[in-house]
């Protein structure tokens, strides 16, 4: 039986899957939807999909407040262990003081595997803050999720952001902003830096298919995520395993690629059955 | 499991999109093992009679799989469109599945002043319109199908945060549809079901310009009876075609 077979049954998906970008904690701001908030609902909706784990940054930290989106990661890893992992989020905006002390602290908690920055919401990718914490990732191996959307920012701070750090394990979100055009921009930068990887949330609107993706960047340089919990996952989720890549393509893409870049990092790791 | 993909152009329009001929679509539509699929051929945009005869001979040669969608716009008796009547008399005679309307595009309000002769004819047919999705527009809704209450109007390819006019429309007017292959905001299409039924939704993928991939996910991942998922899939649709004129 093929991944596609599954799908096409509505069944959930048995090879590994970790969808790694996530927000937990219901958010309405500006028109955004999700028709339920809890974490145990989001548990559910994974087991009815195959998910076995997401790495989260939960909602709070659009707000900026770094503490409060640390503690909500740890309080629901701690509430779902084995399915829910975080990444230690930094508010650029915050005194550079606070931002060693928070990065120090979250670093040495198992549950977090790498970081997630939020750039456009909260300014430009290439802020102090920022550097501090892609120098700490690139040294201790961890991976890096950074919001792209649009031009705000666009590739250009990415190619930036990695040119002077060549070891730096970068996941470009949304395909590299949500559209063909952001998309070509982040391949441009991808066929240059061999450490950036690009995640998939947000597909809805670009013109682009799994297909066409891989075809640019290979299997091994993509990684499923979903922006649960406002965008629902089953949209990126049906784009890999309804797509007609082999079920070995989709199997990388689903999981086996995000848990490469956790090898060798000092920071939390991820378990999951057959890996 | 039926498939009705109710979003599907022909021809070329954008310069993204994964393939402009018909063989490739029902070639498409066997990989994604949808059964049949509402079409409207591109060059209907720059010449509607041309385009919408080419699309009316593909579907004839389609055995079934493709249903011609007709381009129309709202200037009767003019350089393009036929007089109200011959037009009514037309699509009574040549039968296409719906009807797509392009207001934003083409450069016109949707209400019964500036289009009320075709709109008139299209709500006498009972025949579907098709609407690509703007939130703007959809504030004229409400009007619209107070006035023309038989005519069903589906607004294509919803995307994200447009909750706020979406669930007003659907809990108060029974003749406004809804293609939920890109509602993402998450469970919305659970909720639209738990609170006003399964039957204002309808599945389009928006090919050639997506693949049928993540629409797919949202319709068969989506947590319903089977009965309100095969009303989705293609059981509206063919509600909506049974009860035309």
């Amino acid at each position: 039986m093929s991944i596609r077979d599954d799908a096409f049954a509505g069944r959930p998906i048995t090879v590994p899957i970790i969808d790694a970008h996530t927000h937990l904690l219901g958010y309405y701001l500006n028109g955004w939807y999700t028709a339920f908030q809890e974490t145990a609902t989001v548990i559910t909706l994974m087991d009815h999909l195959g998910i076995d784990a997401i790495v989260t940054a939960p909602h709070t930290l659009v707000s900026g407040d770094a503490e409060a989106t640390n503690e909500a990661t740890i309080a629901a890893a701690a509430e779902y262990p084995g399915r829910i992992y975080g990444y230690i989020f930094v508010y650029p905006h915050d005194d550079l003081a606070i931002v060693r002390k928070i990065i120090a602290r979250y670093a040495a908690h198992p549950s977090f595997v790498g970081f997630k920055l939020l750039p456009g919401y909260h300014g430009s990718l290439l802020a102090p803050a920022y550097a501090y914490a892609l120098d700490f990732a690139a040294e201790h191996g961890c991976p890096v999720l950074t919001h792209l959307w649009g031009s705000s920012p666009g590739a250009a701070e990415v190619e930036a952001i990695v040119q002077t750090r060549p070891a730096l394990k970068l996941l470009a979100a949304h395909q590299g902003g949500g559209s063909a055009d952001c998309t070509d921009a982040l391949v441009a930068v991808m066929r240059e830096h061999p450490h950036v990887t690009m995640e998939l949330c947000g597909s809805l609107y670009n013109h682009y298919a799994l297909e066409n993706l891989v075809e640019m960047v290979g299997d091994e340089r993509i990684v499923y995520g979903s922006d649960l919990i406002n965008l629902d996952p089953r949209y990126d989720f049906g784009q890999v395993v309804f797509s007609t890549l082999p079920d070995e393509s989709k199997s990388k893409i689903l999981a086996g690629n995000f848990l490469r870049l956790l090898e060798g990092s000092a920071l939390g790791s991820i378990a999951i059955h057959g890996t | 499991m039926r498939i009705t993909d109710i979003n599907c152009s022909l021809g070329k329009r954008a310069p993204r999109q994964h393939f402009s001929e018909a063989g490739v679509l029902l070639h498409t539509l066997d990989r994604y093992r949808i059964t049949q699929a509402v079409v409207y051929h591109a060059d209907a945009l720059w010449n509607a009679g041309c385009g919408n005869a080419r699309m009316r001979e593909i579907a004839a040669a389609s055995g079934g799989r493709l249903q011609a969608c007709y381009v129309l716009r709202p200037n009767l008796g003019g350089g393009e469109m036929p007089a109200a009547e011959v037009l009514h008399d037309r699509l009574l005679d040549e039968r296409p599945a719906a009807v797509r309307l392009f207001p934003q595009q083409d450069g016109y309000p949707l209400d019964r002043f500036f289009c009320g002769e075709l709109l008139e004819v299209l709500a006498a047919l009972r025949l579907p319109v098709l609407l690509e999705y703007d939130g703007g527009m959809c504030a004229g809704l409400p009007a619209l199908t107070t006035d023309f209450p038989q005519l069903p109007v589906v607004l294509l390819r919803p995307p994200i945060r447009q909750v706020h006019i979406l669930m007003p429309l659907l809990a108060k007017i029974e003749t406004v549809l809804v293609d939920c292959g890109a509602l993402t905001d998450n469970g919305l299409i659970e909720e639209i079901v738990r609170r006003h039924g399964s039957r204002h939704l309808l599945f389009g993928s928006g090919m050639p310009h997506f693949l049928p991939a993540g629409s797919l996910g949202l319709a068969l991942y989506a947590r319903l009876t089977a009965e309100d998922r095969a009303n989705i899939l293609a059981g509206n649709w063919q509600r909506l075609q049974e009860g035309r004129a």
